[in-house]
Formats: structure tokens, C-alpha cells, sequence
């Protein structure tokens, strides 16, 4: 047999008739799919996005009525709602550059690898922009509170509540928790880019290979 | 100049008018009836929700053989299987030649399995390519869904016709 042999069985097989697809029913899953993708979306950029601006913007006008200010203050609540926008400014440019189901092989998979290779550098330098971001703004917004307080609070008061050793004992569990949340965290981006990201992407990228590897 | 036709209305046309695309694609790349029948789903659910940016500049096969083949080169067996099926009806493994004696019939249903068989087996984009070559789809058209350029089309469909070969040797050793 030749392939004119097999290009003429191909062609002549008979191909079952299944029961159409219910388009209803299709309307309804797809529906189903995309409001639960859709759900997820939300609820991501509304924690990430979304809640990062509100919180410096709720916190501002907290800090402002109380009549809190001075630059610390608007530096923190900068840097918080500049990591805000950053996730939402990746999520539009995500919208905006995707290839849709129809697009040709070749282009639907270097949308795919370009989004995966983008994704990495973002978790991969999570601590970067991410985690120093917002432990400076942490330690903006403390010391334009302390300097707030200092400035409010009867002399000695800070010295002497500070000082305690269970307000000590107090600060080293909560700096210990922090630190512990930190490390677990990044051992959990670091084992998401291990189990997720980078099979895909080698996935991908062979599949890339395949089809543009030529042995002429 | 009348409408265009409503989604449902050109998503029916399509999926009875080009059924065997589904069918065919689906299986090569998914032997396994109840994968088969997962990745049939996936593929209507794909072509359903690219139907609204269809403009009419590509033909409505191309169209549905990218939809397809992307959904097919990007699927995974073993997600989570659908409790409720789309096209419950098809059994794509009944599969017979319509102008033959049933020894002929028989004869030719397994030579198909085994086709089928070797497709599976190639490389997921030679099989992309063969499928698309045994529907006889003409190197420009193939260069459209795939995103490559015609020449390129022929030297990776060359190759990927002798890896089938070699793969249906067997086959047709038994048959010969």
C-alpha cells in the first residue's frame, strides 16, 4: 500500500452519525465554564487589583482624617497600589495579546509559550517587585505611624510599653510568623514554576520544535 | 442582502457539514473512545466560543480545522471527565467502507484501525500534518492552519509520510 492507498481509505470510511450536539445544552456548559472561569478571574484581580488599591485608598483616607500624613505615608500606599496595578496592567496586556482558539498552530503556540515565559519571569522575580514592594511599604507606613505617634503619644509611653518582655516576646513570635509565611510562600511559588509552569512550557516548546524542525 | 446567520444556526451548519473533521481529529488524537468522546466535547465548546470572531476571511474548514487541531495538540487525558456529553450517540470505532463485501469491508475496517493506530503514533504535529494531507487539503491550505509556509509544509510533510510508512510497513507486509 502507498499513500494514495491510504489517502483513499482515509476518504472513503463512513463516519458514524452521532446525535447532533444540543446547542442548548453547549450554550449551557460553555456558559457554565466561562462564568466559573470568569468567577475565578474576578475574585483574583479584586484580591490582587482591585483590593490593593481600595486598601491604600480606604487606608489614606483613614490616615488623612486622622490626621496622619507626611511623605512615608504616601510612599507606602503608593507602592501597595503600584503593585496593584501592576497585576492589573498584566491581566489587560494578558486580554489584549492572547490568540484565540482559531488562530494558526504556529501562532496560537508562541502565544502560549510568549505567556508562560512572561508568567515565569513574573513569579520568578515575585520577590523583586512583589515581596520588597510591600515590606517597604510596610515599613513606610510603621514609621510614618511611629513618627505620628512620637509626636502624639505623652513622652516616654512607647519606651516603656516597648520595652516589656512580653511585648519583646510579642515581637519576636510575630517577626518569626512573618518570616516562617514568607519562606513557605516562596517554596510554594518556586514548587508552582517547578510542577506547573515549566512542564507545560517544555511541553510547548517541543511541540515548537516539531513543527518548524526541518531535516533539509 | 439577507442576515447572517445566528451562532447556533451557522454552529448546527457547521458541525453537521464538517463532522468528519471532529471525528477524524478527535480520534487520531485520542484513540481511546471515552478520550475520543472528551476531546469531541472540547473541540465543539472551542469552536462555539471562536464562532463570534468568525469573519468569513478564512473558509469555514480552515476555520475549524485550527479550532480543532489547537484544542487537540493543547488537550489532556485524564481531565476531568463531563458528566454530561455532548454527542453521546457517536461511536467512532464502528467504522466501515460503504462500497464493499463485509470480507472486504472487515479487511479494510482494520486496515483503518491500524492507520489510525500508526497516526497516534507519529509525532502530535506529523500527525496534525498527515491528517491534514489525507483529507486532501492542498499544501497552501495546510500552510494556512498551521501557520507555516508552504515549503516548509513539504519537506515536514515528506518526512512525516515516511515515518507513517514505516509505521504501516507491518500493515501492509500482512496485507501484500
Amino acid at each position: 500500500m502507498n499513500w494514495n492507498d491510504y489517502e483513499a481509505l482515509w476518504k472513503r470510511q463512513e463516519l458514524p452519525r452521532g446525535a447532533a450536539a444540543d446547542v442548548i445544552e453547549l450554550k449551557r456548559t460553555f456558559e457554565a465554564k466561562h462564568r466559573k472561569m470568569e468567577r475565578t478571574i474576578l475574585l483574583r484581580n479584586l484580591i490582587e487589583g482591585v483590593g490593593g488599591i481600595m486598601t491604600s485608598l480606604g487606608f489614606g483616607l483613614l490616615t488623612w482624617r486622622m490626621g496622619i500624613t507626611g511623605w512615608s505615608i504616601i510612599l507606602g500606599l503608593g507602592l501597595i497600589a503600584g503593585v496593584s496595578c501592576v497585576f492589573l496592567y498584566d491581566w489587560l496586556r494578558f486580554r489584549r495579546v492572547r490568540s484565540g482558539p482559531e488562530a494558526t498552530l504556529l501562532a496560537r503556540l508562541e502565544s502560549g509559550i510568549a505567556e508562560l515565559r512572561h508568567q515565569r519571569g513574573l513569579i520568578t522575580h515575585i520577590g523583586k517587585w512583589y515581596l520588597t514592594s510591600y515590606l517597604a511599604a510596610m515599613l513606610l507606613l510603621g514609621y510614618g505611624l511611629l513618627q505620628h505617634t512620637a509626636r502624639t503619644a505623652p513622652p516616654g509611653m512607647w519606651k516603656s510599653v516597648l520595652t516589656t518582655p512580653i511585648t519583646l516576646a510579642w515581637i519576636v513570635v510575630l517577626l518569626g510568623v512573618m518570616a516562617g509565611a514568607i519562606v513557605w510562600w516562596w517554596l510554594d511559588v518556586q514548587k508552582s514554576i517547578r510542577l506547573r509552569i515549566d512542564p507545560r512550557l517544555a511541553e510547548l516548546e517541543k511541540l515548537r520544535r516539531d513543527l518548524l524542525s526541518r531535516d533539509d | 442582502m439577507s442576515p447572517p446567520p445566528d451562532q447556533a444556526t451557522l454552529f448546527r451548519a457547521w458541525q453537521e457539514e464538517h463532522r468528519g473533521i471532529f471525528l477524524k481529529v478527535a480520534r487520531s488524537f485520542a484513540p481511546v473512545p471515552a478520550d475520543t468522546a472528551d476531546l469531541q466535547q472540547e473541540m465543539l465548546l472551542q469552536l462555539w466560543t471562536s464562532l463570534p470572531t468568525y469573519a468569513g476571511q478564512a473558509k469555514p474548514s480552515t476555520w475549524i480545522y485550527r479550532v480543532c487541531l489547537n484544542t487537540a495538540l493543547t488537550w489532556r487525558r485524564g481531565t476531568v471527565r463531563r458528566e454530561k456529553r455532548i454527542e453521546p450517540g457517536a461511536d467512532i470505532s464502528v467504522l466501515a467502507a460503504s462500497a464493499a463485501t463485509p470480507a472486504e469491508q472487515a479487511g479494510e475496517r482494520e486496515t483503518l484501525e491500524k492507520l489510525y493506530a500508526a497516526i497516534h503514533a507519529l509525532p502530535m504535529f506529523d500527525r496534525a500534518l498527515v491528517l491534514l494531507a489525507l483529507d486532501g487539503l492542498a499544501y497552501r491550505e495546510i500552510a494556512e492552519i498551521t501557520g507555516l509556509t508552504e515549503n516548509h509544509v513539504g519537506v515536514s510533510l515528506t518526512r512525516a509520510r515516511q515515518r507513517l510508512a514505516e509505521l504501516m510497513k507491518g500493515v501492509t507486509d500482512e496485507l501484500e
